[in-house]
């Protein structure tokens, strides 16, 4: 298990370097389907099947397509010819390394469990924190025959429902947007 | 041999299924290129193939040989390493689907006729044919040629458009049925097919489906007026051949989930499959495999019916009828299903 985890990393490792590296556009591309696949069989070994299946549906089937589409529409001829140069990768990358380090430093030294709702978090007294514990080890109970989307399904139109609400008014603002530039005057 | 052994169980019976599966679906494959061939000659009043063997029974084993034995082309202007893998792009995904179609009740706790009991079931399928689209695009882009160009860029929008009116009649099924498990939704159909309370998805699975497996009338991407022969034009022998097992691999598929979604699977309805599967469970096992069988194949002539009988459409019909008729459709035939089952759940 651990063997094939390190192996599955290094190959979305390497995946994702071959999306920055790479000079043709189109290897890129290749290089980040392979990418999504990796991440999708990584969600599959934490048992998180809704999560790898729309990973695959939305991300691999949907935009990747739109990337490819853009990517053989452009001019591949003067893309060729103009000159490419990795210079911004060096302070890019020290940006990144030192994103890393925090947010690495903060989940080692940090007692989260994926199990502790943010409404937990919110409680002060003493006695509510005790109702919602109770609550919660009745309803992870049940979770246990749940099966993976239907516990997704609660957590996303439960306890995150008005984020979720406001992600999906966002996406429809961003494709109105969308619509308005891309039409021509009538 | 021990059969109970946790080896067997977690890698020598499932790899032995998923032999058995690739080899009968690579069969069937064959013979559905055969039966459409005679169905169309017998649509338009001629004899179709039948000099190879009885029938014409041995002719898809010839084309097979024929397209081994050919010369691989690979074009000058071609990127030879793309244009190599991009009809496994192609191939992969559409014998991927088949790992969650349940073909038959179980026979045993051991003896299920599928390969993989997810509980993600078709929504596993949907993710993995919407990666097909990449053989097709990469194919045509690497041939380096303007036919396969345009004909993979055709088909790649009309694929992601009929994507969408899929997924929404499919949407209707999984509300109806209250769970992703193909064969939960199997088992929700044991008195009435999904077809009769879900008129309008059907209509609306069966036109995105055929679309979504570029054929006729829908099958713009090899338009042979326009496009010579779309995105494969430049493709010769066996990487041709997977492009031509790719199509009807998906073909076949379709066949299996629209029995499955909307003819109740291997269901007769009324029959009380569960007490008679616990006194018999192989007969009724085997007797489920062919009611499946039956029901696929009946749809797999409607499908090649409706290829010999419509004309193909212009490239600006088919979008439209995309977007602005089979997404309301599907969209209002979702809101009814999810008003209907709310109002029974009061």
């Amino acid at each position: 298990m651990t063997i094939g985890w390190i192996l599955l990393s290094l190959m979305i490792a390497l995946c994702a370097l071959g999306v920055v590296l790479a000079r043709s556009p189109i290897s890129s591309a290749i290089s980040l389907l392979i990418g999504f696949v990796g991440v999708a069989i990584l969600y599959l070994a934490l048992k998180a099947e809704f999560v790898a299946a729309v990973q695959i549906l939305v991300y691999a089937g949907g935009i990747l397509v739109l990337y490819l589409f853009g990517i053989m529409l452009t001019d591949n001829e003067a893309l060729r010819l103009t000159r490419q140069t990795h210079l911004q990768a060096w302070p890019v990358f020290v940006l990144i390394l030192v994103l890393f380090l925090a947010v690495g430093h903060k989940l080692y030294h940090s007692d989260y469990t994926p199990q502790q709702p943010a409404r937990l978090l919110m409680l002060t007294d003493q006695s509510q924190v005790q109702a919602l514990q109770n609550r919660l080890a009745q309803e992870a109970g049940a979770a246990q025959h749940a099966t993976n989307p239907q516990r997704v399904a609660r957590v996303l139109y439960g306890d995150y429902l008005y984020p979720f609400e406001a992600a999906s008014v966002l996406l429809l603002v961003a494709v109105l947007g969308a619509v308005f530039l891309a039409k021509k005057d009538v | 041999m021990d059969w109970n052994s946790p080896f067997m169980l977690t890698v020598g019976l499932p790899l032995l299924k998923i032999v058995i599966l690739l080899g009968v679906v690579a069969f069937c494959v064959a013979y559905t290129v055969w039966l459409e061939r005679r169905l169309l000659g017998f649509f338009q009043s001629r004899v179709g193939p039948n000099r190879v063997g009885p029938a014409g029974l041995i002719q898809p084993i010839a084309d097979g040989l024929k397209l081994i034995l050919k010369e691989d082309i690979i074009p000058t202007n071609a990127r030879p390493f793309l244009f190599r893998i991009a009809p496994i792009f192609a191939v992969v995904p559409a014998f991927a689907g088949f790992a969650i179609v349940a073909f038959a009740p179980p026979a045993g706790p051991r003896a299920s006729f599928l390969i993989s009991d997810a509980n993600i079931g078709i929504l596993y399928l949907l993710a993995i044919t919407s990666l097909g689209v990449f053989g097709i695009v990469l194919g045509g882009w690497a041939s380096g040629s303007k036919y396969p160009l345009f004909g993979s860029l055709r088909s790649a929008s009309q694929m992601l458009s009929y994507e969408v009116p899929l997924t929404f009649s499919v949407l209707s099924v999984i509300l109806m049925a209250g769970s992703f498990r193909l064969d939960d939704i199997i088992q929700a159909q044991g008195k009435l097919p999904f077809l009769v309370p879900l008129i309008l998805a059907f209509g609306v699975y069966v036109i995105s489906a055929v679309a979504e497996t570029n054929r006729a009338p829908f099958d713009l991407p090899e338009a042979e007026s326009e496009l010579v022969g779309g995105f494969h034009t430049e493709y010769s022998g066996m990487r041709f051949a997977f492009y031509f097992l790719a199509e009807y691999a998906n073909v076949v598929l379709v066949c299996c989930v629209a029995t499955s979604l909307f003819l109740g699977g291997y269901k007769i309805p009324f029959l009380p499959y569960e007490t008679l599967l616990a006194a018999h469970p192989w007969t009724v096992s085997l007797i489920g495999l062919a009611v499946f069988a039956v029901k696929a194949v009946a749809f797999l002539y409607f499908y090649i019916w409706i290829r010999a009988t419509f004309p193909r459409y212009r490239y600006d019909q088919l979008l439209k009828i995309g977007w602005k008729v089979l997404l309301p459709i599907s969209l209002l035939n979702l809101l009814l299903v999810a008003g209907i089952k709310l109002a029974m759940l009061r």
